[in-house]
């Protein structure tokens, strides 16, 4: 069947899937078909992003005061306390007080793991949304403090980068303001030693143009010419120090991403 | 099926209507103090806990766990449950924050869907051992619930999405709006949420799709 053919039904049933009314038969068939087809999982996406939310509205009560001290003893975090104490004077072993487990809902949920470029674009959408105030997207007036709109960074464009696997890497955002680029480390992405990675915007044509070497670590702010000028950005690993070569990565490009206008 | 949203949101049970009061007054917010704490505030303590700082879960739990254990309460609404869930929470919370992805999604956002997560397991494994999980969706808990208009600075915590979801959600009309927020909270059905609401099976699914269409609207492509 497809779906595409009566207006509005895939968006209709993404949402019904994302909500968890649809069930049964309709459920998996719904998700076979998305297996093969990017625009019903991109409207999947859309809607988890939508509905995520719902989770934080709803009214607030104070849980009972001995909730704490037993969060407290399950993490044995009096303990770890203490033993950090006594061996304030030597380096701690890397060794965690509390073995890691993986947790099975974690890996249910597609929206944490494993997106699709597609996913990630809508991410990075998101996120430039949620900088840039909903309000100004949805016919809404939606007063805001006005102090904290003034400190917030003007984001115009926004790439996530990802590796070969799709896994997201890297958020780069180019604020307007102040020229700026922003590349933020996500989860997973690892700096090799004695190496430099290095941030690249590749014009439609002619040769890739350095937009900087990303120092170890964390989240690099640099100034930088408008990423605007590049469809795609991408991350190279180079000797340290950048690329010998001016016109373009010598070492492997481990991520990449197109640019999206934040607008 | 054409009430006016704020009509709607005269009644007074309505939580979504109180949050969407609260998170938007009409005049500027001068109360709020520069250093009250912000959802930047929640990622940074998340960063710290994912380095095993106790001290920083402690100020995370300070902060979020009314907010949370409100949401407990809403997916299980018996008090221990919750409790037991609002724990199950913090102890992932203690050893995922090192999976959580500032720029992906919102900290207050990633803390609810943990909540959420364990309160649908914890209802699974009681409905397994045979438990009457069969828990109203009961309006009369938001009376015996203190009102949370008092507190801005928890306000300040939501993420935008929720603030910008709120005031949508304020937009349905009551029985479009419950019959959505039970489907996603609780993971329901149609028919377990006609159940709850006492209506028919048809009812509901129009509730719900036109409640999605408006959704859908309101919030725009994101």
């Amino acid at each position: 069947m497809d779906l595409h053919r009566y207006a509005g039904l895939v968006d209709q049933l993404a949402a019904e899937y994302t909500l968890g009314v649809l069930r049964g038969g309709s459920r998996r068939r719904f998700e076979t078909i998305s297996q093969h087809d990017p625009a019903i999982r991109l409207a999947v996406e859309t809607w988890r992003l939508r509905l995520a939310a719902m989770t934080e509205l709803g009214p607030a009560v104070a849980p009972p005061p001995e909730i704490w001290p037993a969060i407290e003893r399950r993490l044995n975090l009096v303990n770890a306390r203490r033993d950090a104490t006594a061996a304030a004077a030597r380096p701690v072993p890397s060794a965690a007080p509390v073995i890691r487990q993986k947790p099975s809902w974690f890996e249910n949920l597609s929206f944490w793991r494993g997106w699709s470029i597609a996913a990630t674009a809508i991410a990075a959408i998101a996120l430039v949304v949620s900088i840039r105030e909903l309000s100004t997207v949805a016919p809404v007036p939606a007063p805001v403090p006005a102090p904290q709109v003034a400190q917030e960074p003007r984001i115009g464009y926004v790439a996530t980068l990802a590796d070969q696997q799709s896994n997201a890497r890297m958020l780069v955002t180019w604020d307007d303001r102040t020229s700026e680029v922003t590349v933020r480390r996500l989860s997973g992405s690892s700096d090799p030693s004695d190496k430099s990675m290095q941030l690249w915007g590749l014009p439609k044509e002619g040769h890739p143009v350095s937009l900087g070497v990303l120092p170890v670590g964390g989240t690099a702010r640099f100034k930088a010419a408008s990423v605007n000028a590049f469809p795609m950005l991408a991350v190279s690993v180079e000797p340290v120090g950048g690329s010998p070569n001016p016109n373009g990565p010598t070492g492997p490009v481990v991520y990449t991403g197109k640019v999206i206008p934040a607008a | 099926m054409h009430a006016d949203a704020k009509k709607t949101c005269s009644v007074r049970k309505d939580y979504f209507c109180k949050i969407n009061r609260v998170a938007h007054p009409t005049g500027p917010m001068t109360t709020t103090l520069p250093h009250d704490p912000t959802p930047d505030t929640l990622v940074q303590l998340l960063d710290r806990v994912a380095s095993e700082d106790a001290a920083a879960l402690r100020a995370l739990y300070d902060l979020t766990s009314s907010k949370l254990f409100g949401l407990a309460l809403r997916i299980l609404v018996k008090r221990e449950w919750a409790e037991e869930v609002l724990q199950d929470a913090f102890v992932n919370i203690w050893r995922y924050a090192g999976d959580y992805k500032a720029g992906l999604s919102a900290p207050m956002t990633w803390m609810a869907a943990i909540v959420r997560n364990r309160a649908l397991d914890y209802l699974r494994r009681q409905k397994a051992n045979g438990a009457s999980a069969e828990t109203e969706w009961s309006d009369a808990l938001d009376d015996t619930l203190p009102a949370n208009e008092a507190d801005p600075s928890e306000q300040m915590l939501m993420s935008q999405e929720a603030r910008q979801l709120a005031i949508c959600m304020g937009r349905l009309e009551a029985n479009q709006r419950q019959a959505v927020a039970l489907a996603y909270l609780r993971d329901q059905s149609h028919s377990e949420v006609a159940d709850v609401l006492k209506v028919p099976l048809g009812t509901v699914k129009s509730w719900i799709r036109r409640g999605l269409e408006k959704l859908k609207t309101c919030l725009g492509g994101l």
